[in-house]
């Protein structure tokens, strides 16, 4: 294991931010800690750097006790959600700075810093003032900064909260590229759902202080183990549901129950596209359409619960709010209510 | 395990002893020894009729000037807020340097101009019939002269936070008063004044504490004169230069009386600010459409600038250039043999060099403490409450007037402290009449702006960029050094500044701690001043305008271009 938590506890003053939360990190793998802002992931993530104190339970680090070490003697590398780039120096200087604090020889550090800006595409830039680029560049050299001084661990808080769309997709790709080139234990801190499952090996869903889920995206998008994963990830339908064993029954609706799952009041959860529209289902009245492009957006009336059904465009155009659209439910899954 | 002390221990372990030594203490012998006799010395103190009279005068010439700083600062700041008057900039400049000249130069220039018998304006009326010699037009000594003065040299206090305020008030309350039917003058009088009213309240009472702290003034145009009219300062420095017993305790009752009267002017201006509210970020109130207004307010403000500081200033240079003090300035009197004379003098370059060290050292040593304060108060990791309680009492002593403040001091540090070792080997260390009281003095007395200054500086910094440096390997001292310090630098540049100043040119506190090996500027003016020498006064007088003058352009150069490197 790369990156130990036993048991970490932590609150501020009455409010208790972790209860005793215990995770383990693979080495090289690249964990995402998802949860929904003030359920402790940032907190997680600097406790982890040393930048907080646990109250109680344990770090380790490659094996190591860093309970009682300060931030500076982890070494790790972190990307600040603002990027935390110093504006009184330039960005070379901004990346030779963890190596000048380790003491390397000074041929040595302009070699390496070299190479770090080669990696995050900078080059040409290393001689710039922080205030001369842009909130994606800036991004670049907190990350060329983290990396530099060859951490054990890299920590990346929000990195790409701050960036536009389009740069914050482009980002995420180079961010995971970069870390599988390099082979680097990453825990990713995100409220975005859509980044941690495109880039994590594995993600956390956290919620109040507790891991509600630990599992590969593909697990945690078609398998939620708990409403509350189901609901914060994907956008599930999380519907009170009745099953019998074989059939779980909702409003007019009913499907399959899938082998194995539990009985009497449980959630259903359906993914929004997992609702077909199908003229031998059950009828639904429209409640809104929200046209998208290539996808339509439904909400419709599941006998009094609005469900939300994500449609392919071509062929739904009949289904207009106070009109009542035929539906079938694809694969579900069951939760225990 | 021997664990590494961290900084934050150090700097704990430095700083609270030394607060307590040269602040705490001096304030617990001054009440100490004003209780020794019990409290029937207050009693005694106010009853001699010498020191009722210089209460009184103390309260008359503190409302007094108060009244003439609102007057004059409240209008100004009001009109370089929302009008726009001609010259709104250097306006801005000249009107506030006032604020940093030493009060005592405006006291001798006013001198210059005004004395009844040698003043300039009474022998311009004089030669133009307006009036005779035995009956000058203006008499600048006495009361009103003091009044006059002081209120010249405070009402930047009251212009300063009236324009900040007005600048900041929420545009929309004065819209909503043009949108129910009222004009733009009206509008601006019901939705922005009230708004503006604490700024302006706790502006006047700051001008307050700094008219009944004043010694300069008072001293140069009440006690210098045939009829004397004594505050409290200038009876405290009476009493304690007459020596006698019963002068000592009755002046150490006043100092007590004086620092009440003070804390709790500090007491209500603080309550003042702190309601201050209702201001908006982003959108600034526009100038109000008022030709007339506009004019007469531009003709106000040029005129009040050419009386308030053009005169007085331009009065300071032409008195060191002037060979026959007793004639009128003219192109036949002007000489400039006083520079070289007063400059040549072993004296004035003493003074000059203990001032110019004791100001650097002391502007030095206020910074360094007011960063140390500041690292403990949003960097440390102790408890906040000791390090916000050592931000407290730092910054307190500058709300103590300097007379009382000096008189502490010497009252705790005028004995001979004996270090004895082994029973033979023995230090004896006396601070009396030494640099070393002075500096303990300044440094107390100005330790406010260090703490202020760094304070705001650091809060400023991001701290996720000390813990960027943290995560990059540094310790927290190292990262504090390598980070905050280089970015809060143009603001703790500007503290020093702030800080050197006043230190340069003090002469409330050193008059009562100096000694004669321990002269500085400001002692060596007021004793050319108020005894022998107007003209090398002068010539002293234009070197302080000069430094005050300096110090602005500095300012404005650090605070204008914010370091974008």
């Amino acid at each position: 294991m790369s990156v130990l938590l036993r048991d970490i506890k932590k609150s501020y003053g009455a409010v208790q931010v972790l209860p005793p939360l215990s995770l383990d990190i693979g080495k090289g793998e690249l964990i995402a800690l998802l949860g929904p802002s003030g359920c402790g992931k940032t907190t997680t993530l600097r406790i982890i750097a040393g930048l907080e104190r646990a109250d109680a339970g344990r770090v380790e680090i490659d094996g190591i006790d860093v309970t009682e070490l300060p931030p500076e003697r982890r070494g790790l590398g972190m990307v600040f959600q603002h990027y935390a780039v110093w504006p009184h120096r330039s960005v070379a200087e901004n990346v030779a700075y963890p190596l000048e604090r380790a003491k390397v020889a000074k041929d040595e550090i302009a070699k390496r810093v070299k190479e770090a800006l080669g990696l995050v595409h900078l080059d040409i830039y290393a001689e710039r003032r922080p205030h001369q680029l842009s909130g994606g560049q800036l991004q670049r050299v907190a990350l060329a900064r983290a990396l530099v001084g060859r951490p054990r661990v890299l920590l990346l808080d929000e990195p790409l909260s701050n960036l536009d769309a389009l740069l914050r997709e482009e980002m995420r790709a180079e961010i995971r590229s970069l870390q599988r080139r390099l082979q680097m234990t990453t825990v990713l801190v995100t409220h975005d759902q859509e980044e941690a499952l495109a880039i994590a090996d594995r993600i956390a869903v956290l919620n109040a202080g507790r891991i509600e889920q630990i599992a590969t995206p593909a697990e945690i998008y078609r398998t939620p183990s708990t409403a509350f994963v189901a609901g914060f990830v994907g956008g599930g339908n999380v519907l009170a549901a009745e099953s019998d064993g074989t059939v779980v029954r909702v409003g007019p609706a009913s499907v399959p129950a899938p082998a194995g799952s539990p009985k009497g009041n449980v959630h259903l959860v359906v993914r929004p596209e997992e609702i077909r529209l199908d003229a031998n289902g059950v009828a639904m009245p429209v409640l809104e359409r929200l046209y998208l492009g290539d996808r339509v957006e439904l909400r419709l009336d599941c006998g009094g619960t609005t469900v939300r059904a994500m449609v392919p465009a071509r062929g739904s155009d009949a289904a207009v709010p106070g009109s009542q659209a035929t539906v079938s439910f694809g694969s579900v899954t069951v939760l225990a209510r | 395990m021997m664990k590494k002390p961290s900084a934050h221990a150090i700097l704990t372990a430095i700083l609270t002893p030394s607060l307590f030594v040269f602040v705490g203490i001096p304030m617990a012998v001054l009440l100490a020894k004003s209780l020794v006799d019990g409290p029937a010395v207050y009693l005694d103190a106010i009853r001699v009729p010498s020191n009722r009279n210089a209460l009184l005068n103390t309260l008359i010439s503190g409302l007094g000037a108060a009244a003439v700083s609102l007057a004059v600062g409240a209008p100004l700041g009001a009109a370089l807020a929302r009008l726009n008057i001609a010259g709104k900039r250097i306006l801005g400049t000249l009107l506030v340097l006032p604020l940093a000249a030493p009060p005592y130069v405006l006291a001798m220039a006013w001198i210059a101009l005004a004395s009844p018998r040698a003043g300039w304006i009474n022998k311009l009326a004089v030669s133009w019939g307006l009036s005779s010699d035995g009956n000058p037009l203006v008499d600048i000594y006495g009361m009103p002269g003091i009044v006059w003065v002081l209120g010249l040299s405070l009402y930047p206090f009251v212009l300063l936070p009236t324009r900040a305020a007005l600048e900041s008030a929420d545009p929309s309350l004065e819209e909503a008063a043009r949108i129910g039917g009222a004009g733009p003058i009206r509008s601006f009088v019901t939705g922005s004044l009230p708004v503006a009213a604490p700024a302006i309240a706790a502006g006047t009472l700051t001008a307050f504490l700094g008219a009944i702290s004043a010694f300069g003034v008072p001293y140069l145009l009440g006690v210098a004169t045939d009829r004397p009219v004594l505050v409290a300062t200038t009876r405290i420095y009476q009493a304690m230069s007459l020596g006698a017993e019963a002068d000592v305790r009755s002046s150490i009752a006043m100092c007590v009386l004086l620092l009440v009267l003070a804390f709790a002017a500090t007491f209500a201006a603080e309550r003042a600010a702190r309601a201050r509210s209702l201001s908006t970020k982003g959108r600034r109130p526009r100038a109000l459409e008022a030709p007339g207004l506009t004019r007469v307010a531009s003709f106000g403000a040029w005129a009040f600038t050419f009386v308030a500081v053009a005169l007085p200033m331009g009065a300071t240079v032409l008195a060191a250039l002037t060979k026959r003090f007793a004639d009128p300035p003219g192109p036949g009197n002007l000489t400039l043999d006083q520079f070289t004379t007063v400059l040549g003098k072993a004296d004035t370059r003493t003074a000059l060099f203990n001032s110019a060290l004791l100001a650097t050292v002391s502007a030095t040593l206020i910074v360094v403490l007011g960063l140390a304060v500041a690292f403990l108060r949003r960097r440390g990791r102790g408890s906040p409450r000791v390090a916000a309680a050592l931000s407290r009492v730092s910054e307190l002593p500058y709300a103590i007037p300097g007379s009382v403040l000096a008189l502490a001091l010497l009252l705790s540090f005028s004995q001979e402290i004996r270090f004895v070792f082994a029973n033979y080997v023995t230090i004896s260390v006396s601070f009396l009449g030494t640099l070393w009281l002075l500096l303990v003095a300044y440094v107390v007395k100005y330790l406010a702006f260090g703490v202020r200054s760094a304070d705001n500086a650091i809060v400023a910094v991001d701290p996720t960029l000390e813990e960027a440096a943290r995560i990059s390997g540094a310790g927290p001292g190292r990262a504090f050094m390598d980070v905050s310090l280089p970015l809060a630098r143009p603001a703790l540049m500007a503290a020093w500044i702030l800080a050197f100043l006043p230190a340069a040119t003090e002469l409330t506190m050193s008059v009562l701690l100096a000694g004669p090996r321990s002269q500085v500027l400001g002692t060596l003016l007021f004793e050319l001043s108020s005894y022998a020498d107007p003209p090398s006064a002068a010539v002293l007088g234009c070197i302080a305008l000069a430094l005050v003058v300096a110090a602005d352009v500095l300012l404005r150069r650090l605070t204008e271009r914010p370091e974008t490197t």
